[in-house]
């Protein structure tokens, strides 16, 4: 497919200064795999329908291939579409599901045929092709869906939350399969999920959207690693970020009485932006708060000593969940620590994948090298 | 099969056989497929049980096209025909709305008829509107169903369609009334809320309430839920998720991304700031309200 193109769209119903998406600006390349994520009400969905044309767009430009596209009907825009609720005929057997929307376009027989035949071994469907959706798993149930959108051999996937109807199982599962879909058939897809771990997994650059506006777009590592807010450093990554407020006072980010040192080409960063005495914002993600005494002694600066909370096991780790100074938060420990609830613990903040945001804006302090 | 029939042609004296599929159904009749027959009889033969038992041995059809059937069903919708189907017989209409013309219904019909089989039956009114008659069965179909219908819809027409789902209703000669409350409902539902595909009476009554409620009324609303929260959108937003959905703090919490404690943080702030208790069924009503108008201006 060639460049999709969102130049500044937005979408209002009626009343303009009620804006459902905002200011949306994005270049999708070719095979792409891009994920718009978001809470629900975040515009996603929106802006997926937008680009199918199922919704109108009421400002800015949508161009394929260097083609205006607004006003191109959504059926003439080579594109299909895969849904939560997989849009399968109850009545039609599998194979007639997959064959409707080419009998409609007037394919032939054979060609209908070759393409249902070839989805299906795709798939892995063969043996259910003259099965009804009922007599179907969640999952065949939703390779089906994929199956109608792989027959058409459009241009552009449009995927909303396909995998929301599944268990946490299937799910896995099933996004495994969407990935290798994708690195088989290259085709350019725009997915809409609001679940992180989706997002995550699945993306070559993420879109993540909160009312209405995107708030960063980036790779998952790169919006993972240096995200853009702390809206993103809270939505991105499982347990989320840790934030904490506190005041900067000469190299050091105070919390009460709890103080710890500020990495130095960070400090220099937030003297310059004028931070030096004033209330930031400090995000720190779980696993980069450690008992362990190699990263004690490495940050030795940087030392809490806080009470347990509560401990989780969850297998392969342990989550502590402790507060400091009223403010609570959670570590990523190794699982074979021994913790329980009231005892005091000592725990080293890796100050080096920490960041700082702006209180009032919330935007992250970017370093400055 | 054949002395079935016999037996049956005994039984309903106005009961005939052709070979040619009838070109044009009257209301008072039945017509039922019969090998490369059919069987035409009058409705005012037939009891309830008899036409229950007959229609689950053989099945029941329309005209050619169902077109002069269609066009019953329209007339007696308007008010001006007979029931085109047993009066005992319970009913609802879900309105369709294509957002732009679209044409051919035929092809929507064969999606239609694959997706509810027999069960409903497709109106076309105009190249944006048409009508699906559920007859009361032993599966009715869900909102989850119709969701599912106008998805097949989108993905294989891409047509964008809003549905109202109606209520069901005996289908006699109070239905046609009762339909056009529904037909009014749906238009203001459109304009009311027009991000949503699915309306219901349940789901635009609160708007309509709101929007025809008089203007101190909407001033009681204004000032005392709206100014006392300083027009706190965020806040009006977490109470009104919060209603829709069942006072569910865990639900509501994971579709705002909030944690449950900062859900509970602003419930607090709103009965603080405002003195109404939101899980009291009082309180919610009045600060639902509150916040649909707060959303509407």
């Amino acid at each position: 497919m060639e460049e999709l193109v969102l130049d500044q769209v937005a979408k209002y119903y009626g009343d303009s200064s009620a804006k459902a998406v905002s200011d949306f600006n994005l270049n999708v390349q070719e095979k792409e795999f891009i994920v718009l994520v978001g809470p629900s009400g975040c515009g996603k969905s929106t802006t997926l329908r937008m680009i199918a044309g199922l919704e109108e767009i009421s400002e800015g430009e949508l161009r394929i291939g260097g083609q205006r596209m607004n006003d191109v009907a959504p059926k003439d825009r080579d594109i299909a579409m895969v849904f939560q609720n997989y849009a399968l005929y109850p009545h039609m057997t599998v194979y007639d599901n997959m064959a409707f929307g080419l009998k409609l376009r007037k394919f032939s027989k054979t060609e209908i045929d070759e393409r249902v035949r070839k989805a299906a071994d795709i798939l892995g469907l063969e043996e259910y092709l003259t099965r009804k959706p009922k007599a179907l798993s969640g999952g065949q149930r939703q390779r089906v869906a994929l199956g109608r959108a792989i027959v058409r051999d459009a241009k552009l996937f449009l995927m909303d939350e396909p995998l929301s109807n599944l268990d946490a199982k299937l799910r896995v599962q099933m996004r495994a399969e969407i990935s290798k879909l994708h690195q088989r058939l290259g085709t350019t897809t725009v997915y809409v999920t609001h679940d992180q771990t989706e997002a995550m997994t699945m993306a070559t650059r993420l879109v993540v959207m909160k009312d209405g506006l995107i708030q960063q777009i980036g790779t998952p590592k790169e919006v993972y690693e240096n995200p853009a807010n702390v809206f993103v450093g809270g939505f991105i990554g499982s347990p989320a970020m840790n934030f904490f407020k506190g005041k900067v006072d000469h190299g050091r980010f105070i919390m009460g009485d709890v103080s710890i040192a500020i990495p130095n080409t960070y400090y220099k960063t937030l003297k310059k932006g004028g931070y030096e005495g004033t209330e930031v914002i400090l995000g720190i993600r779980p696993e980069h708060i450690s008992e362990k005494e190699d990263v004690l002694s490495e940050c030795p600066e940087s030392i809490v000593n806080v009470e347990v909370d509560v401990a989780e096991l969850t297998g392969a780790e342990m989550m502590v969940y402790s507060s400091i100074h009223g403010q609570s938060f959670i570590s990523r420990l190794s699982a074979d620590v021994q913790v329980q609830p009231r005892q005091q613990i000592r725990l080293a903040f890796d100050m080096r994948k920490a960041h700082f945001f702006d209180k009032d804006t919330e935007n992250r302090i970017a370093l400055i090298s | 099969m054949k002395q079935m029939l016999a037996q049956l042609m005994t039984l309903f004296t106005s009961m005939e056989l052709r070979s040619e599929k009838p070109s044009a159904v009257h209301s008072s009749k039945y017509v039922f497929e019969y090998l490369d027959q059919w069987i035409v009889v009058d409705k005012k033969e037939v009891s309830s049980r008899e036409y229950a038992l007959l229609s689950s041995l053989l099945k029941e059809v329309a005209g050619p096209s169902g077109s002069t059937l269609t066009d019953e069903w329209i007339q007696y919708l308007k008010g001006n025909g007979d029931v085109p189907i047993r009066v005992e017989t319970e009913i609802r209409i879900t309105q369709l709305f294509f957002e732009k013309p679209t044409t051919p219904l035929r092809e929507v019909e064969e999606a239609v008829h694959a997706f509810f089989e027999d069960n409903i039956r497709l109106l076309p009114l105009s190249s944006q509107q048409a009508l699906l008659v559920e007859k009361v069965s032993s599966y009715i179909q869900s909102e989850e169903d119709y969701l599912s219908f106008a998805a097949a819809l989108e993905s294989d027409f891409f047509i964008k369609t809003k549905l109202y789902i109606g209520k069901f209703h005996q289908a006699d000669y109070t239905f046609p009334s009762f339909f056009k409350q529904e037909e009014e409902l749906f238009s203001k539902g459109l304009t009311l809320l027009p991000d949503q595909q699915i309306l219901t009476v349940e789901s635009i009554f609160p708007s309509l309430l709101v929007q025809e409620l008089p203007d101190h009324l909407h001033s009681v609303l204004l000032s005392q839920v709206v100014d006392p929260i300083s027009h706190d959108t965020e806040l009006l937003k977490t109470i009104r998720t919060f209603f829709e959905n069942g006072f569910n703090a865990s639900i509501t919490a994971e579709k705002l991304h909030i944690h449950r404690n900062t859900l509970q943080y602003r419930l607090n702030k709103f009965q603080e700031k405002t003195g109404i208790a939101v899980r009291n069924f009082e309180g919610a009503l009045i600060a639902y309200y509150a916040s649909l108008l707060a959303n509407r201006s």
